[in-house]
């Protein structure tokens, strides 16, 4: 408990509750505006956090992240244009309901829908991480291994639906790390003789590019779509004690929904809005409503997808194990700050560990404040102009990736993922599992070496080791979970 | 993008990785044996691009048996219509020009023939013009607002990070 309440007593300092209100109150905006993603607007701030000190880089982070969650109802409410994926199950409800007139309602009901998922799956995220990562700190290689083989495919499996695209983004983004000096072996390797390869591939140009300039260039070929204008007021956002007492099982519904899916390598925000959603119909005594402007729908949807990003912090600060794309892209900047993301984490920094559970918390408090008292005014962000916006992100990209290390080298790798990534969306490969690939690599190479060094190169501690063969059996069955469906569904249709 | 498109590019990017694959595959070849411990350095690169190389080429099958299958237009119009759909045209050329307008101002910069300020200024102007559809009535704005990015953008790198910029 006392590391808890330092940390929290910390967090509202003037510095660190500014930066945890920063970062709230960017990704807000930046999750509202389509077309720009929580992910862009953390990759493009790591390279600044390279002057910060790490838990200060990480608050903030950690408030552009639920900042982004909460903000991407904005657009999804009010032009049925969801700001992140996570939003698509509002569109269902929200838009209907400001189609009816009744924009403020909806906007309120998910802002106070993200607020109780949010704290909920804070609670799950204060209670379980402790105990969680006391139990991984006796976990070995082996355990180690299969744990980064499990969140690589339920990644691939469940991440676009397309198991064998996700697989292929996985191989490519673990062979995109392999070249420079081998960790294990101290040799140089696959550098096709150019020396700047020899220290491998940095993080950040890799994600700069993947996600943040191939999303420009995808952003400028629609770029003369114009959203259409909303009115927004401010009456009536508040909910009232009946609303509370009416949609109090849907809240808890969906936020223990949303913690579990989160807490799951690699499902992620959306399907955790899907499910909830699905779920909040199934139980409903009016299914046929949902989809035409039915305030549970805007509930189950908004609950279930801010209780995720909770959910996957669990893995996050516990395992090192990224629960979805942008916690790839945090465990990236705890290894840039010189941290281990992992067990060890809670004895070695637990100034972050409790830094990441707190900061969750108070930009939950931040986020609702600032969507409650702005978000009329955040609305008219989205009309911004595009050109404007994209051009000024490019230069940024340019020059934030030149500043990390006064390198040229790394700009244009940055430009060359760019188009690797674009190239990849084109043919429908998911960029998930790729950038996973690239941030888990290093970890399941060393894990599955050191592994291979204590047996003599035996390989039987995956079967006899109990964590490390479930965690297989769950790979293994992620993977085979098509044919088994394809199977099951065949003989649906034979019988029937 | 239709489902013809994204076969073509299914196709065209599991080549493309089977060539990146075989030549992670051949390079590790040249890399020494192990020596302490049973797995070595060339491993686990042979093994991931060999899995690569396979299921590049089951999608690549899967392309082929889409392209072969016959085109069936819903309602008559062909699904990726967007003018049909009432949607603004897609502008595949201006990103391609705005990508080959970010490589040369990258260039201009490495090869020292501009330092960033004029050369960001230059790039911002140019791309905003092509954004605009080359409204040439507002090229003071654009390179008005260029000015005020670039030079602000490198007095905090300069003078706050105190990182120099090219």
């Amino acid at each position: 408990m006392q590391p808890f309440l330092d940390s929290l007593l910390y967090l509202v300092q003037p510095l660190p509750f500014a930066l945890v209100f920063l970062g709230v109150a960017l990704g807000i905006v930046v999750g509202a505006i389509p077309g720009l993603t929580t992910t862009m607007l953390i990759t493009l701030t790591l390279p600044l956090t390279f002057f910060m000190d790490s838990v200060n880089a990480i608050i903030l982070l950690i408030g552009m992240y639920v900042g982004g969650i909460s903000g991407s109802q904005i657009s999804a409410t009010l032009l049925r244009m969801p700001g992140t994926p996570s939003s698509i199950m509002t569109t269902f409800d929200g838009y209907p309901l400001t189609l009816k007139g009744r924009a403020e309602r909806a906007l309120g009901l998910g802002i106070t829908a993200s607020f109780v998922g949010g704290i909920v799956s804070f609670l799950f995220l204060a209670v379980l991480a402790p105990p969680f990562s006391r139990l991984a700190v006796t976990f070995g290689p082996w355990e180690y291994f299969t744990m980064v083989l499990m969140a690589l495919v339920m990644l691939s499996s469940l991440s676009q639906g397309s198991l064998l695209k996700g697989l292929i983004a996985a191989c490519f983004g673990m062979l995109i790390h392999m070249p420079g000096i081998d960790p294990s072996a101290g040799i140089t390797r696959l550098t096709f003789g150019f020396e700047s390869l020899e220290s491998g591939l940095s993080l950040l140009p890799v994600l700069i590019g993947a996600f943040a300039v191939s999303q420009i260039f995808k952003d400028i070929i629609n770029i003369d779509m114009r959203p259409p204008r909303a009115k927004l007021g401010r009456q009536g956002m508040l909910l009232s004690f009946g609303d509370w007492t009416r949609f109090a099982p849907n809240f808890l519904r969906s936020s223990l929904v949303g913690t579990w899916v989160g807490i799951l390598p690699g499902i992620g925000a959306n399907i955790a809005s899907m499910l909830s959603y699905s779920m909040a119909r199934s139980a409903s005594k009016e299914p046929e409503k949902f989809g035409t402007g039915h305030e549970p729908g805007v509930i189950a949807a908004e609950t279930a997808n801010n209780a995720s990003v909770g959910g996957a912090l669990i893995p996050l600060i516990t395992l090192g194990i990224p629960g979805s794309v942008v916690d790839a892209i945090l465990i990236g900047a705890l290894i840039m700050h010189n941290l281990e993301p992992g067990p060890l984490l809670f004895i070695s920094n637990p100034e972050i560990a409790y830094g990441v559970i707190t900061a969750y918390l108070v930009g939950n408090l931040i986020m609702f404040a600032i969507m409650m008292f702005a978000v009329v005014h955040i609305a008219k962000m989205l009309y911004v102009p595009r050109s404007y916006l994209l051009a000024s992100i490019l230069l940024f990209c340019v020059i934030g990736i030149f500043a990390v290390a006064n390198s040229f080298f790394d700009v244009w790798i940055m430009l060359a993922l760019g188009v690797v990534g674009f190239v990849m969306e084109r043919a429908k490969m998911p960029l998930g599992p790729f950038v996973i690939g690239f941030v888990l690599a290093p970890i399941a190479e060393e894990q599955l070496r050191s592994g291979l060094m204590s047996t003599g190169g035996s390989i039987e501690p995956l079967f006899t080791r109990p964590f490390a063969a479930a965690f297989l059996a769950i790979s293994v069955l992620s993977l085979c979970w098509p044919l088994i469906q394809a199977w099951l569904k065949r003989r649906k249709v034979a019988s029937a | 993008m239709s489902a013809r498109q994204t076969a073509k590019m299914e196709i065209f990017v599991g080549g493309a990785l089977i060539l990146f694959g075989t030549a992670i595959f051949s390079a590790a070849g040249n890399l020494p044996p192990p020596n302490f411990e049973p797995l070595g350095s060339a491993a686990l690169p042979r093994i991931l691009a060999v899995i690569m190389a396979a299921l590049c080429l089951i999608m690549m099958l899967r392309g082929v048996r889409s392209l072969r299958e016959p085109v069936t237009p819903i309602g008559g119009l062909p699904a990726n219509d967007t003018e049909e759909r009432g949607l603004p045209p897609q502008r595949p050329y201006l990103s391609a020009a705005v990508f080959l307008s970010t490589v040369c101002f990258v260039a201009v910069m490495d090869l020292k023939l501009l330092s960033f300020a004029p050369a960001g200024v230059a790039y911002m102007s140019f791309i905003l013009f092509l954004m605009n559809d080359m409204n040439v009535k507002r090229i003071p704005v654009f390179v008005a607002f260029s000015a005020v990015l670039v030079l602000s953008s490198y007095w905090v790198f300069t003078r706050f990070f105190f990182i120099d910029l090219p």
